[in-house]
């Protein structure tokens, strides 16, 4: 017997592994929350080279690894435009954020990313913009924000209309940062908290009657909407109201997650992988699909 | 190149695979079979047309580590356990199982995303399948574009003409193993026994399930009662989708300390509440209900628009194995038959 199956077409070019994360160090942990259950991770990689190839659009994500416990996906909260560390902030909610929020800076984390397909900057070009964020769904908005006010990006975009509410003032997310909005003349912000509050002078009430009392022009404008679904199901007839089309309307959907990379089959809505094919989405594409998110 | 191996000179052949490779073939696991690493030829079960477990579970583990990880001084480092040193044979895979493999070949080896620990194990190994020649009542390949002797995919095909198998090679692969010298010319004879065998198979296999019109018929169903109906008797089980030699979800978890452990993936089941509930308690898919319209779903819908197939080879494994009795064939026709 002489033949052989020791075949030399085979062999696989080196293939990237998508499941393996890079090192990153946490530089610095803020409480955003009074309740403290939301918290900002300031992550860099240790590898500055490893850093050096991170691109991504704001909407996009990554899978943090907190090792032993697992993996699960967060928005990233900073925006391309900033330098220095990623942020995400972290809801304490299961085991691994749990695991995370009792982390001290200079611990290791791993990261995968960036991951998902991000907010359609071009789409949003040259369009009035208005950004209505709930609770604590406000990570990428103010990733979009950030990017939004950047001075070079800032006159490529019409006018930004910020509505943003939380039950209580002390639950409002990045409030240094809303400050900084505040104080700005190119942003038409509205903060809102669901009951009066000792000192808070802005809006009182759901975000879904803001957005009625606020009435932002739909012509020429695009909504990106973020927060609970019951907000979101109050939100939508609004901004039907206001001649917002399914089209015009963008949300980034969240769902459980393992892979990141459509292939563990978990996040799908109909067709669509949240983890691959969104996690923004118009409400155009999903239209007609089951409502599972 | 088509050639044929008398069944006595099998033995002798499978012996000479098994000196450099690993040969995966049916063997008696307990009281069932299933695709194993066999040491010997007397291991392989012959007679075995639909194996309980696919042999997803050779490219695709139920339980496979990814990496290892270990904290140490400066951060934490990784090995990765993708690479497949080890030449594979799978011996005896049969057509279906085939098609499922390249189904899932199309999800995991995207140009976006190549799952190396697949590919790797892929291209490590070589595929000899057989034609069924005695389909079985729960066999439906023929429903789904398949057939008991179709060849797509494989490098090397049997087909059991009595006392000899008919051997055609597809892939270089396959040729390269044809030139060894158990292998015979084919007589015409030979190969007209092959092509009465096929036809008396095709005969066998019960009227296919008219699958035409089921995407389209999908897309509008998404809210109808029938749901309803089949969830009053699916308990849930996941027996369907485990068994599935198509079904490719995973779920990943951590097993170890912060310290030291490994990354593991294992299959998972959309069957399930779990699968996908989230830490704030929200749950997406709330009932069985959503559950098997998920699994049908993604099977004759979502995968023709993103995978351009259907998710189903007609194995007739969740037939087989479903434990009240529900049938995806019968499952098919009504939801067909919904206005």
């Amino acid at each position: 017997m002489t033949s052989t199956v020791h075949a030399s077409n085979t062999s696989v070019d080196a293939v990237p592994n998508p499941y393996l994360p890079r090192m990153v160090r946490i530089e610095r942990i803020t409480v955003e929350t009074d309740d403290s259950l939301l918290k900002t991770f300031e992550l860099a990689f240790l590898d500055a080279e490893n850093g050096a190839d991170f691109d991504f659009v704001p909407g996009q994500f990554c899978e943090v690894s907190v090792f032993g416990k697992g993996e699960a996906p967060f928005g990233i909260a900073s925006a391309p435009t900033e330098p220095g560390p990623l942020k995400f902030t972290v809801n304490k909610t299961g085991v691994l954020t749990s695991a995370l929020h009792s982390m001290k800076a200079g611990d290791v984390l791993g990261l995968r990313g960036p991951l998902g397909n991000g907010y359609p900057l071009e789409l949003f070009e040259g369009h009035d913009l208005v950004i209505i964020g709930g609770g604590f769904a406000f990570t990428t908005l103010r990733s979009l924000t950030m990017y939004l006010l950047e001075p070079h990006n800032r006159k490529r975009f019409k006018d930004i209309t910020i509505i943003y509410g939380a039950r209580r003032p002390g639950l409002l997310l990045y409030r240094g940062d809303l400050a900084a909005w505040e104080g700005r003349d190119d942003v038409d912000m509205h903060l809102t908290i669901d009951v009066e509050a000792p000192g808070w002078t802005k809006h009182v009430g759901f975000v879904p009657d803001v957005v009625e009392r606020v009435a932002p022009s739909s012509k020429n404008a695009y909504a990106v909407i973020c927060g609970p679904p019951i907000m979101i199901r109050f939100t939508m007839p609004k901004l039907t109201a206001l001649g917002f089309s399914p089209e015009r309307i963008y949300s980034s959907l969240e769902r459980r997650m393992k892979c990141g990379i459509g292939k563990c089959g978990r996040c799908n809505i109909g067709p669509y992988y949240v983890c691959k094919d969104g996690p923004v989405f118009s409400y155009a594409q999903l239209e007609g699909l089951p409502q599972e998110y | 190149m088509t050639k044929k191996i008398a069944k006595q000179d099998v033995d002798q052949f499978l012996t000479w695979l098994l000196e450099d490779h690993v040969v995966y073939a049916p063997a008696r696991v307990a009281d069932y079979v299933s695709f194993r690493p066999i040491s010997s030829p007397d291991e392989v079960v012959w007679d075995c047309l639909v194996t309980r477990e696919p042999p997803k579970d050779i490219f695709f583990p139920q339980t496979e580590v990814l990496f290892e990880y270990e904290e140490t001084e400066d951060g934490v480092s990784l090995r990765s356990t993708e690479a497949v040193q080890q030449e594979r044979i799978v011996w005896g895979i049969r057509p279906c199982d085939v098609r499922a493999l390249l189904v899932q070949e199309a999800v995991f080896d995207t140009p976006d995303a190549r799952d190396v620990y697949f590919v790797n194990k892929r291209a490590k190994t070589t595929l000899i399948g057989i034609g069924c020649n005695e389909p079985l009542s729960t066999c439906f390949c023929t429903s789904v574009g398949g057939g008991p002797f179709h060849k797509e995919g494989l490098d090397l095909f049997l087909t059991d003409i009595g006392d000899a198998y008919l051997a055609e090679a597809l892939t270089e692969k396959g040729e390269r193993l044809l030139k060894g010298a158990y292998f015979k010319p084919a007589a015409k004879a030979d190969l007209k026994a092959a092509g009465e065998v096929e036809q008396a198979a095709l005969e066998r296999l019960p009227e296919a399930v008219d699958l035409a019109t089921i995407r389209q018929h999908l897309d509008e169903m998404i809210d109808h009662p029938f749901w309803d109906e089949v969830q009053a008797t699916c308990i849930g089980c996941g027996v369907c989708t485990f068994l599935c030699p198509v079904c490719h979800c995973f779920d990943i978890v951590d097993e170890g300390t912060a310290a030291c452990g490994q990354r593991v993936r294992n299959w998972d089941t959309c069957q399930y509440c779990i699968y996908s509930l989230e830490a704030s308690g929200h749950n997406p898919r709330p009932t069985q209900r959503e559950r098997v319209r998920q699994r049908l779903m993604h099977k004759f819908d979502y995968y023709m628009v993103n995978q351009g197939v259907i998710g189903c080879v007609g194995c007739g494994r969740c037939v087989q194995l479903c434990p009240v009795n529900l049938d995806i064939r019968q499952t098919l026709v009504q939801l067909e038959a919904c206005e």
